[in-house]
């Protein structure tokens, strides 16, 4: 996540519903006096939704997000629309470094010459380029057509075999016990987190275990059991063990309770990891802010 | 732009002339104040619509002036708003059960991985088809805009709107004004189709069922 700054960091606890009744009070004078103050706030707002829906929020903001904004459906239906405008960002920044590769831009120091004889003799040779590069693009576009309209056919097909499948899919949930049926399908939601529990502290290679990861999970929620829960917040390292460096890191994580134990979790993306082993090392932070060894875990990631 | 209100004629006519004796600038001042208002009932998490609370908070606020000489408006709407959240708040104590947690019922269980990323890649496709339809209901220029303006995250963003903000002649404070409006004309047309389309997808669905029956 961006480092930001302070009023914005205030703002977005504001919106997360994260402040003391004092600070929210003043927070609301100072937009309902200040027209620049609200735009900013709405900003704040915007790009919180946009970032929980393109997925780049930190594991904390993320759970309080979903906990104390998202937990009404018009502002589900607002994280839709961002995601859609998600989407139509990322082809169009696609689309911008495509063209900036066109070679437009080397001709344009030819057209700055002094001498008006050269200038016309420039011009004239532009205008035949022009005409030629108009009839390779016209082919190009004539060719890009016909392509375009393949992939729309074969976009379609495609489209026939997954509501095939969907159908497929709901047979055989017909078959199924009544408790296991749902109705997942007009619904439209993401794939739930694969949640794995570490063990102990760092074991021998052969007493490690395996996180397995489907190709289908985008998200892994590590459960990270604690002895003591002495800490506010906690932050945990994602290691190689034959590499002295981080790959990941966790910050501002919290401590629940799941069964009767304590644990923290940590969510992160399935594929920020490769398959291989790991060492996981959790710290806590002190009311001062200074960071203390809790524990290490290991464990070994398999992607099928 | 002629202001929208849900109470009485005197009592508009008594708070727009308050607002402003130019009748266009007092509608655009009683626009911007309604919009401050929905967004704290909004933010604030209230039980009944944003949009009902700020009428309410309007109603009495335009009640007032029939008595009182009010110095600072916007103060006192706040003061106002601040009351009937305070009301809000005590006439519906929320409950919070699961289908209030973020993605509804549906986010907390475990359900057939295969049959949701089949559901996502045809809810891509419908969000995609439903973006495209309204951008065209918006001038080209601002459909190019509003695009632009989103299409920088993370650290890259602050820059990115920066040079788009020097690109387009204006401050950054304006730059953004321009995307929040043109953000909350497109957003509910995309959220309107998307609701129309699913629940036809849904339709459609249940129709194929009951022929498979």
């Amino acid at each position: 996540m961006v480092p930001t700054m302070p009023n914005e960091n205030l703002m977005k606890r504001y919106l997360l519903n994260d402040l003391p009744a004092e600070e929210r009070t003043r927070v609301e004078d100072e937009y309902f006096a200040d027209a620049v103050r609200f735009e900013e706030l709405v900003g704040v707002e915007n790009d919180l939704i946009d970032s929980y829906a393109r997925g780049t929020l930190s594991a904390s903001e993320r759970r309080q997000f979903e906990q104390h904004y998202a937990n009404r459906p018009e502002r589900r239906a607002r994280i839709d629309f961002a995601k859609a405008l998600a989407q139509a960002a990322l082809q169009e920044v696609e689309s911008v470094a495509a063209h900036k590769t066109s070679s437009w831009r080397s001709l344009q120091p030819y057209f700055q010459a002094s001498r008006p004889q050269l200038q016309w003799a420039l011009v004239g040779t532009a205008v035949l380029l022009v005409g030629v590069l108009l009839g390779m693009q016209n082919y190009r576009l004539h060719r890009e057509l016909q392509e375009a309209q393949a992939n729309a056919s074969q976009l379609r097909q495609q489209q026939d075999t997954l509501r095939e499948q969907i159908e497929e899919l709901a047979a055989q949930r017909q078959h199924a016990p009544e408790s296991q049926q749902g109705s997942q399908v007009a619904r439209l939601e993401p794939p739930a987190d694969l949640t794995f529990k570490l063990g102990s502290v760092i074991r021998d290679p052969a007493g490690q275990e395996d996180l397995v990861i489907p190709p289908d999970r985008p998200w892994v929620k590590l459960e990270i059991p604690l002895d003591r829960n002495a800490y506010k917040t906690y932050e945990a390292v994602l290691m190689r063990p034959e590499q002295n460096r981080e790959i990941l890191k966790g910050q501002e994580l919290q401590s629940y309770s799941v069964g009767g134990e304590v644990v923290v979790t940590w969510r992160f993306q399935a594929n920020s990891i490769q398959s291989g082993d790991y060492i996981v090392h959790l710290m806590g932070k002190t009311a001062a802010g200074k960071l203390e060894k809790v524990k290490s875990y290991s464990f070994r990631a398999v992607h099928k | 732009m002629a202001a929208q209100s849900a109470f009485g004629g005197d009592d508009l006519e008594r708070l727009l002339l308050r607002l402003d004796s130019d009748r266009t600038v007092a509608s655009k001042k009683y626009e911007e104040i309604r919009r401050t208002l929905i967004k704290f009932f909004d933010w604030n998490g209230c039980s009944l619509r944003p949009e009902e609370l700020t009428d309410e908070t309007l109603n009495r606020l335009a009640g007032k002036l029939r008595s009182e000489a009010i110095q600072n408006m916007n103060a006192y709407a706040l003061s106002v708003a601040r009351f009937v959240r305070l009301e809000d708040f005590k006439r519906h104590q929320r409950v919070s059960s699961i289908e209030d947690m973020p993605g509804g019922i549906e986010f907390h269980v475990n359900p057939g991985d295969r049959e949701e990323e089949i559901v996502e890649s045809i809810d891509k496709q419908i969000r995609q088809a439903c973006l495209r339809h309204c951008r065209t209901k918006l001038q080209p220029e601002d459909s190019a805009f509003v695009i632009a303006f989103y299409s920088a995250d993370g650290e890259k963003q602050k820059v990115h709107r920066e040079r788009l903000a020097r690109t387009q002649g204006m401050t950054i404070a304006a730059l953004r004004t321009r995307a929040h409006r043109l953000r909350e004309k497109l957003e509910p047309c995309v959220i309107r189709c998307l609701e129309n389309r699913r629940k036809s997808f849904a339709a459609s669905y249940s129709r194929r069922q009951a022929e498979l029956r």
